[in-house]
């Protein structure tokens, strides 16, 4: 499965990329910024029992908690709809004895799906790559991001966390720095140790 | 990773940097590998999503109703009375100690390290409290008024005004009356019933001893300490 990982990046190191192109460095859109921003107002509707809000919540974290449950349980049946059906659950549960710290809510959020993935893994959902699935010439496979999901687990903890809610929940640096307490230097510093720390693991697979 | 190279490579996530650029100051560092597993990761993140609806409809059937006591955020109402319930109980055990401590303290019949204890605590609270240095030692005083009661010389009046003195002794300065004054040179000028008047002058024992008892009695009972 590496070899799709190694590939991948193979066959960019024949374009010309000169400067990460505009769509990578674009921010979320608009409409999705604004609606981040009632986030924490919702999530205080949420907390008396308002479940119009709490539906609100749902579509607009639902693809992040999704991308991380697929990405540690493939996205064969419903095993990633399934975590974050569980996920959202327990956080409904749960609500009533959060308190805004002032981290994204999206962080709460992903330590929750963290819990539920390693319930479902521990289930004994199939976690292995099977080298001999088809493989595409772009893009992600299951097995990709099963291998990308175990080299990730043998990150340290901070470092994978950092890569967990910058390329799955979609956080900027200065809300990953928010969420784990730490300045927005070191996060940007802790992003490329841990690219660069991934890069071997895979390397050694 | 050197520093630099970290600093580099955020000025080139940031589009301030190429990557032409960062592989020429960072020769040997695998640059492209890392921006291009930065770009593979990007990707990821940006992969098509499931409509989160169609989940949301399958969610909300199995959503638990919110309980009211889940959302109070202090302690529930029944709680709330009993801990003060528990309070006023406790306040009330401790202003009932304190009370029964200070009389007995007042009235110095503590134990000399219990009175010292309380004489110290009082005086940091501005309360005045006998030390038991300062506690006559009651419990030899009726020996004493008993004694004198027994071997005085004194008869009738002056009997009377002798006992008197010893028992009253602890209420010294507390005496209202003229202290030079002689109750049974009042009474002797009132009837002559005094038996210092002599044989003669009575039985002895009569009226005039009562009285100087009953004076007795008053003056313990007006100034005199317990005991």
């Amino acid at each position: 499965m590496i070899r799709g990982l190694r590939e991948l990046i193979a066959s960019s190191r024949t374009a010309n990329i000169s400067a990460p192109n505009s769509d990578v460095q674009a921010e979320a859109k608009e409409g999705e910024e604004e609606a981040l921003g009632r986030v924490p107002q919702l999530v205080e509707q949420a907390k008396r029992g308002d479940r119009d809000a709490f539906a609100e919540l749902y579509r607009l974290h639902h693809a992040r908690i999704f991308r991380m449950a697929r990405l540690h349980l493939g996205d064969l049946g419903d095993g990633a709809e399934d975590a974050v059906a569980e996920t959202f659950l327990r956080a409904w549960v749960a609500l009533p004895r959060y308190h805004d710290t002032g981290a994204p809510f999206v962080a709460w959020l992903f330590g929750i799906a963290r819990h539920v993935v390693l319930d479902e893994l521990a289930r004994g959902r199939r976690v292995t790559p099977r080298g001999e699935l088809p493989e595409r010439t772009r893009g992600w496979t299951v097995d990709d991001r099963l291998t990308l999901a175990q080299a990730m687990e043998r990150l340290p903890a901070e470092q994978r966390r950092v890569l967990e809610l910058k390329y799955l929940a979609g956080m900027k640096n200065a809300e990953v720095a928010s969420a784990l307490g730490k300045s927005k230097g070191a996060i940007n510093a802790m992003q490329w140790r841990a690219l660069g720390t991934l890069r071997q693991i895979l390397e050694e697979r | 990773m050197n520093p630099r190279l970290e600093e580099d490579l955020e000025r080139w996530e940031a589009g301030l940097a190429s990557l032409a650029e960062l592989e020429e100051r960072h020769p040997g560092q695998d640059v492209h590998d890392l921006t291009e597993l930065h770009r593979q990761l990007t990707a990821l993140s940006r992969e098509a999503t499931p409509d989160p609806d169609r989940g949301w409809q399958r969610l909300s059937a199995r959503l638990p109703e919110p309980e009211p006591d889940i959302i109070l955020v202090g302690p529930s109402e029944p709680k709330r009375r009993q801990l003060l319930t528990r309070r006023r109980v406790a306040v009330l055990g401790l202003a009932a100690a304190l009370t029964l401590t200070g009389g007995l303290a007042t009235a110095g019949v503590l134990p000399d390290p219990a009175q010292d204890a309380v004489a110290n605590v009082a005086g940091h609270l501005g309360l005045h409290f006998p030390h038991s240095a300062e506690v006559p030692d009651q419990t030899s005083h009726g020996k004493e008024v008993s004694n004198i009661a027994r071997s005085t010389p004194e008869e009738g009046c002056e009997k009377g005004q002798a006992i008197s003195e010893v028992a009253s002794s602890f209420a010294q300065n507390h005496r209202n009356g003229d202290p030079e004054s002689n109750p049974c040179d009042k009474a002797q000028a009132a009837g002559g019933h005094s038996h210092q008047g002599g044989p003669g002058s009575g039985s002895g024992v009569g009226p005039a001893g009562g009285s100087t008892h009953a004076s007795g009695l008053e003056h313990r009972g007006s100034h005199g300490p317990p005991g």
